[in-house]
Formats: C-alpha cells, structure tokens, sequence
C-alpha cells in the first residue's frame, strides 16, 4: 500500500538528516515532501494530504504545537498520523502534545531504529 | 546551587550520547594542556537559556571540524562539499541536541526555556561569560582527528528590588 510523509522542519540540514533516518529505518514510502514551517506544511497539506507527518516544535511562522491543531481541523486529514520530533523532552510537554492531537512523539537525539519503531504502526 | 562536577558529567554524556547516535563519530574528553588551541577559522554555536538560572551553552570548534561533523550528520563521505549553510544548520542543531539533553538530565534545567541556536563563524573566536556567571569548559576530541571546546555558563536571575 502506497504511504506518503512530510517532514516539517526550519532546518533544511535537520529535514536532510531525519530523511536520512528514515531511509536508514528500512521504511519505504511512495513520495516525501518537505515544509520548512507549519503555515508551509498547511498548504502542502490542502493541495494533496499525506498519511504521515513528521513535525519539529519550535519553528518560526508556525510552531509544530498550532500545526497539530491546524491539521486536525481539517476533514481531508483526519487520518492524518502525526509524529513530533524535538529536543523537548518533559512528560508534560509531550502529554499537551499528544492531547492536542499528535499520535505520538521522538525526541533528538535520535536513531534510525527510534522512527522504525515509531512509524511501523502507521505504514 | 548547581554541582559544576555533575554538570560537567551530565554535559559530556550529552555529547558523546548526540556524537555516538547521530554523527556517527566518538566523543573523548582531554585535557585542556592537550587541547590544540584553534588558531584559524572557527565556528562559534550558541543557545541561551533562561527561566529560574540564566545562560548559555557554547560549542567552538575549528571550519575543519564543523565540516567533518556535518558532513557525518548528512552522511556525506569527509571529502565531499558542504555547503556553509549546511554546516551552520549541523552545529546549530548539535548545540540545540546537547541543551535539550542537559535540559532532561538535570533538574535545575528542567524549566528553564531555550532560545533558538546561533552560530557564528570567524577567525580567533573565543567565548567569554558574562561577569559574574559560574560554569564548566571541557575540550573533547571528536573522532580520530578533529576537536572542540564546549563551554556551559550560569547564573541565577537577579531578584527584583522593591
């Protein structure tokens, strides 16, 4: 079954090294696209939605946190997974995350076998 | 009251763990005598942080090593081109990586809020604290060839006079 990922991200390097990752994770997906903020993501996200995002949470424009709200009111992409990836790494922090919507979370540093275990479920 | 001992652990950890997961190169502290002092080009990565303590991590290392390092993160061989921009973004993001980490590890971190990197690039930079700030410098040799010096700086919020 054909999957699509968007992997939102201010840093250009960052978004380079997570597809990395995932390349390295042995997950395949049909067609990956890039957004370097959540406004970015939101109009990628209205023209063709995607079956996973891999979303930062400090960003400039957009923060990840208003990106999740963003995508979940949207009908298109109610089946929408979305998986955070940060430095932050506080229960609470991840628990608002998840209550506003995010299917879960990776925290940086991170290892190609961290987005194999967490994208699985979802491809 | 910040133990400089357990940050100074805490701080090397956080490193080795960043360099051992996502750069693929080992982390080894050395002595500051063995250190080699960077002389030419340098690149210069900063994040403050602020909330109960106020401060600022920093990672310095030489144009070859920030290469290297970047290189490593992108999985580019060490010969081949990095662009600067590149390699801006690889030192911001191992100094954002390394204040996230300490910010987990060690409970008086744990709310304080952090700004967005920034990295500098020049020849001769060093990093010098502001007055009055506590804190830790370790130099660590990254791989086989390449070097670092990480400097992390403290000090609590001044209290507010009636």
């Amino acid at each position: 079954m054909s999957k699509s990922l968007l992997i939102v991200d201010d840093s250009a390097t960052m978004r380079k090294i997570i597809m990395r990752s995932v390349r390295m994770s042995g997950l395949q997906f049909d067609s990956t696209e890039e957004a370097g903020n959540g406004v970015e993501a939101l109009e990628k996200l209205k023209a063709s939605p995607v079956d996973i995002i891999l979303c930062d949470v400090n960003m400039p424009e957009m923060n990840g946190t208003e990106l999740v709200k963003k995508v979940r009111e949207m009908d298109s992409c109610r089946d929408t997974k979305i998986v955070m990836v940060s430095t932050e790494s506080s229960q609470e922090f991840i628990d608002n995350l998840l209550a506003e919507g995010a299917n879960d979370y990776i925290t940086k540093p991170f290892t190609p076998d961290k987005f194999r275990e967490k994208l699985s479920p979802f491809v | 009251m910040i133990d400089q001992e357990v940050s100074r652990d805490v701080l090397e950890h956080a490193t080795r763990d960043i360099f051992e997961m996502m750069i693929f190169m080992g982390v080894e502290r050395v002595d500051p005598t063995e250190f080699k002092h960077l002389d030419g080009n340098s690149l210069l990565g900063t994040i403050t942080f602020n909330g109960g303590i106020e401060g600022c991590f920093g990672f310095c290392c030489s144009d070859a090593s920030a290469k290297a390092v970047a290189a490593s993160m992108l999985g580019l061989d060490p010969d081949d081109e990095v662009a600067d921009q590149d390699v801006n973004d690889a030192i911001g993001e191992v100094v954002n990586m390394v204040m996230g980490s300490i910010k987990a590890a060690q409970s008086v971190f744990h709310d304080v809020h952090v700004s967005i990197p920034t990295v500098i690039r020049g020849r001769g930079i060093e990093y010098h604290p502001g007055e009055g700030s506590t804190g830790i410098v370790d130099h660590v040799k990254i791989g086989d060839d390449f070097s670092a010096e990480l400097s992390l700086h403290w000090h609590k919020h001044a209290e507010k006079k009636e």
